[in-house]
Formats: C-alpha cells, sequence, structure tokens
C-alpha cells in the first residue's frame, strides 16, 4: 500500500524528474565545445585501446574483437556510470534537500533515466558499428529492450541502497572505484564467458551482470534467443531487490536532511 | 470526525524533535570506528512535546529567541525532516520559503530556476508558462533573470524564491524571515501579497523577528522558548508577553 501511495507521489513529481533529466543531459557537457559528443566518444576511445590491447598484446582468437567489445562494453559502462553516479546522487543534492520537501526517490529515478537515455545513444553507434562492419544486425536486436529492462532494474536496486548508505558513510563512493574495477574483470567484456574454467563456471555465473551481458551478447554476437530462463531470474531478483532497497532508502531518508 | 478534521490545514500532536549533536561530524567509517566506545554524541532536544492545530485560513506566527526551535518547527511541518515522537498532519499543498536560495540550480539562470523550482512543487512547463511573467514581474529582476542565480544578490535570491512560492496556488505557505533580506520597499510589497493570499483563504505560518509585520499580518501567534510551547494565543497578547519577557518593553 505504502509504495502505491509513493507511485503516485512521484507520479505528481514528474516535472521534477524530467527538469532534473535534462538539466543533467544538457548539464553534463555545459561550457564544452563537442558537448554531447563526448558521451559518444569517451567510450570509443576506450575501445580503441582495449582492442589494441587485448587483441595484440594478449592475444585472444574471439572472432571481430573489436565488434564483441563494442557490444559488451557499451552496456557495462552504462551501468557504471549509473552505479557511479547514482551512489552520490543524494549526498551531492545536499542544497535541495536541506531546503525544500520533494520525494528523494527522485534523485535516483533521475540518474537512471538520464544514463538510460545515454545508454540509447550508445546503443545506436554500437547498432551502427555492427553494420558498418558487416558482422550484420538481425531480428533479434528488436530484443533488448528487455535486456535493458533487466539491467536498469538490476541498476536501480543498486542505486537505492548505495546512494542512501553513502550519505551515513562517504566511505562507499570511493569504494566503488575499486568495486566496479573487480566487477569489470569478474564479467565477460574483454574476455569471453568460454575462457573461464570449468570449475569455476558456476560460481562465475551467480554474477548478474554475466547474465545480462550474455543477453546482449546473445542478441546482438550471435545472434540466436537470448536465455531468457536466467534473465527472468536475474530479473525477479533484481525486482525483489529493488523493494527491499526501496524499503531501506525509504528507512534511511527520513534523515536525509540532517546528515547530508 | 472527518469533516471536523476538514477544516484543519495543519494538525501537530505531541512532537518531540531530537537532534543527535557529534562533537566532530565524521563521515568516514575509519573515524566512525574511532569514536565507537568514546561518548562523543549527544541528544539534544529541540522541540519538546509540541501540539499545534492551525485552522484553514488561519496565518500563525511563531516567535522566539534565536535557537529556540521556531525554523526546526517548520521544517518538520514542511516534512524536510521528521520528528522522533509524535505526529503531524498536513491537509493541503504547501509552498515553502524555509531557507534562502530553497533549491536553486546556482549554475542555472533565474528563469531556468523557476522552471526547476516550480517543478518540485508540482508544476510543469505548461503551467508555469502562463504564469512565468507574472513571477518575473513580481520579482523586479528585469534582464538578471537571464543571468546565473549563483551572481545574484542575498536579496535578489530572496525576491526570486518569495515569487515563485507566492504563485504556485499553494493551500499553505511556510515563510521563514527570509523576507528580512529584502529592501524595504520590497518587504511591503511581500507583505501586501501575503495580506492578498490571506484574503483568499490561504494557510499561514510565518516566523519573523519583526514583531510589527508578524502584528500587522498575524491573527494568532505561538511562542516558544527553548523548545517548549510557552504560550498561544491572539497576537497582541502573545507578542506583549514576549517583548516584556525579553525587556523591550
Ligand atoms: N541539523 C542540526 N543538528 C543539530 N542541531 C541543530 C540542527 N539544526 C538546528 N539545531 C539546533 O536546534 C536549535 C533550534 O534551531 P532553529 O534553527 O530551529 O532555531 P530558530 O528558532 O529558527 O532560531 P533563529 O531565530 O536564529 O532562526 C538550535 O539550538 C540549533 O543549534
Ligand atoms: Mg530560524
Amino acid at each position: 500500500m505504502k509504495i502505491i501511495e509513493k507511485f503516485k507521489e512521484i507520479f505528481k513529481y514528474r516535472h521534477m524528474l524530467t527538469t532534473l533529466v535534462k538539466q543533467d543531459i544538457n548539464g553534463r557537457y555545459k561550457g564544452s565545445i563537442f558537448g554531447f559528443l563526448w558521451t559518444l566518444l569517451n567510450p570509443l576511445f576506450m575501445l580503441v585501446i582495449y582492442s589494441v590491447v587485448f587483441k595484440f598484446v594478449f592475444k585472444n582468437n574471439i572472432e571481430h574483437y573489436p565488434i564483441y567489445l563494442f557490444i559488451m562494453l557499451m552496456p557495462w559502462n552504462a551501468f557504471n556510470s549509473m552505479l557511479m553516479v547514482g551512489t552520490t546522487c543524494v549526498s551531492n543534492n545536499a542544497s535541495i534537500i536541506k531546503k525544500v520537501y520533494f520525494p528523494r526517490e527522485v534523485l535516483p529515478l533521475s540518474v537512471i533515466i538520464s544514463y538510460t537515455i545515454q545508454y540509447c545513444f550508445s546503443l545506436i553507434v554500437t547498432i551502427v558499428a555492427i553494420l558498418v562492419s558487416g558482422v550484420g544486425l538481425s531480428w533479434f536486436a528488436l530484443m533488448l529492450p528487455l535486456v535493458m529492462l533487466v539491467q536498469v532494474a538490476f541498476a536501480f536496486a543498486l542505486i537505492l541502497v548505495l546512494s542512501a548508505i553513502n550519505v551515513y558513510v562517504r566511505d562507499v563512493q570511493y569504494m566503488m572505484t575499486p568495486i566496479l574495477m573487480i566487477w569489470m574483470y569478474a564479467s565477460p567484456i574483454l574476455y569471453d564467458i568460454s575462457m573461464v574454467p570449468e570449475k569455476w563456471q558456476s560460481l562465475y555465473k551467480m554474477n548478474p551482470m554475466v547474465t545480462i551481458l550474455t543477453g546482449y551478447k546473445d542478441l546482438l554476437y550471435n545472434k540466436q534467443l537470448p536465455d531468457f530462463h536466467s534473465l527472468g531470474i536475474v530479473f525477479g531478483i533484481s525486482l525483489v531487490l529493488c523493494v527491499i532497497g526501496w524499503l531501506i532508502f525509504n528507512k534511511l531518508q527520513r534523515r536525509f536532511a540532517e546528515e547530508v | 470526525m472527518a469533516k471536523k478534521s476538514n477544516d484543519i490545514a495543519i494538525s501537530v500532536k505531541n512532537v518531540t524533535k531530537e537532534f543527535t549533536v557529534y562533537e566532530d561530524k565524521s563521515y568516514f567509517l575509519k573515524e566512525k570506528i574511532g569514536h565507537l566506545g568514546r561518548n562523543k554524541k549527544r541528544k539534544h532536544v529541540v522541540l519538546r512535546d509540541i501540539n499545534l492545530d492551525i485552522k484553514r485560513g488561519q496565518s500563525v506566527a511563531l516567535i522566539g529567541v534565536n535557537g529556540c526551535g521556531k525554523s526546526t518547527l517548520l521544517k518538520l511541518l514542511n516534512q524536510i525532516i521528521y520528528p522522533e515522537k509524535g505526529k503531524i498532519e498536513i491537509n493541503g499543498k504547501v509552498s515553502s520559503m524555509i531557507e534562502l536560495g530553497a533549491g536553486f540550480n546556482t549554475d542555472f539562470t533565474g528563469r531556468e530556476n523557476i522552471y526547476f523550482n516550480a517543478s518540485m512543487y508540482g508544476l510543469g512547463k505548461k503551467d508555469v508558462d502562463p504564469i512565468i511573467d507574472q513571477i518575473i514581474e513580481f520579482s523586479e529582476l528585469g534582464d538578471f533573470i537571464e543571468t546565473p542565480v549563483r551572481t545574484y544578490s542575498s536579496g535578489m535570491y530572496m525576491r526570486l524564491a518569495f515569487s515563485i512560492a507566492v504563485n504556485v496556488q499553494a493551500d499553505i505557505l511556510l515563510i521563514d524571515e527570509i523576507l528580512a533580506v529584502g529592501d524595504a520597499h520590497f518587504q511591503q510589497k511581500c507583505l501586501e501579497k501575503m495580506k492578498e493570499l490571506k484574503a483568499q483563504g490561504k494557510t499561514m505560518v510565518f516566523v519573523s523577528h519583526n514583531i510589527s509585520q508578524v502584528k500587522s499580518f498575524c491573527d494568532r501567534a505561538v511562542w516558544i522558548k527553548e523548545g517548549n510551547m510557552v504560550m498561544d494565543g491572539t497576537v497582541d497578547d502573545v507578542t506583549d508577553k514576549y517583548l516584556k519577557e525579553q525587556g523591550v518593553i
């Protein structure tokens, strides 16, 4: 019941949400010459470096490696930014939290929406790259929104908890960089999942990002149906985590204005 | 019962608010762990067992010396902070001016901030477009409306915040002494506007150290002393007692 009330209230504050998202997207590169282009150039730059290093220095035999990287790195980058920015979204908005009332959930929601929009742009770039490289696209790409939904739900659950705890213990925001770095290497981004030794596979697959990234790989790289069973489990877990995360957030938000 | 609660705009029941005061506030685990055991925090009761019912259309002043808990009470009414004990019920849409520059994004222009601020009151672009000229005109900010608000003076901040707060069609207005930074002309204008809103039946809670302003505008005054409500009555009675105790008259 409380959750329904909350949804109603957030709906009332939808204009604040859209304003925050617009401010974020317009403001992110305000004053930089290339503006929005940077959001695309940065991952491209990263991509070039990784493809050179991992193709030629640490030789691997993944076919169309740069495209493989493209497909896996873009969703990871989106996830990475969502978590990094999401963690500080409450503590960095002390000025409005102390002075005005609004449902605090608007802040993590705005991060999710804003970075999902940006992610859609990078997906367009990915698809263009896939087409240009000759790897080719299949109709399975139309299922991308499903995998994105799973990813966004998972990220939102984490952000709710992280952003709320970070208000009280600022260590969280500094711990995110190393954690995400380890997490990235524990996910099939630079290498293929088949390179993980057999005996570690079941443990390895406990990482929800493995399922999500494999979903992208199935749709765009292998051009086949994704593993709906695993994706469904991760989605279910994410939804449960969203509810738990919201309960934690809701409990901790009572003292936000005093603590930030 | 339902009918009775309907003409109550604000109901405060047995509200107690305490702040935890840390001798040195730490945000980091290392310090938090270091402080464990050593009793470095204490509870500071800022408001004690407050009971207050405000009827729709009433204008109530909160008076008391610096640090007695007036702003804390306003923040509680605005749900920016929550009480440790007791219950607060608000019937109606609230607009507030609790601190200067309420939720402005200082890198954005005055005009952009009007949209942002109004969005926090639930107004979208479509709702703001018809009233934006009215807001800008009221603020008398002229061309400054197109410059980032970080370049504003305190008075200009207040002008913008006030102009927005009184134009968003709220039922309840919470105003915390910020009028004090306005010049004589604008303070007068604000007071006129508040009287106009009062005539329209809006409920107002007003914190001010300017007793003549309070007298000219409020029907009722509540005196808070060290977190206790010591007197609640007509504005003349309460302000007289208060000023006498202060040794001003
Ligand atoms: N975040 C906080 N943490 C700890 N103590 C606080 C906090 N905010 C306020 N206080 C304390 O609460 C008390 C009441 O503060 P409040 O701001 O409500 O006073 P006030 O009546 O508005 O005073 P003034 O007339 O100066 O505006 C003060 O003693 C203050 O030190
Ligand atoms: Mg005050």
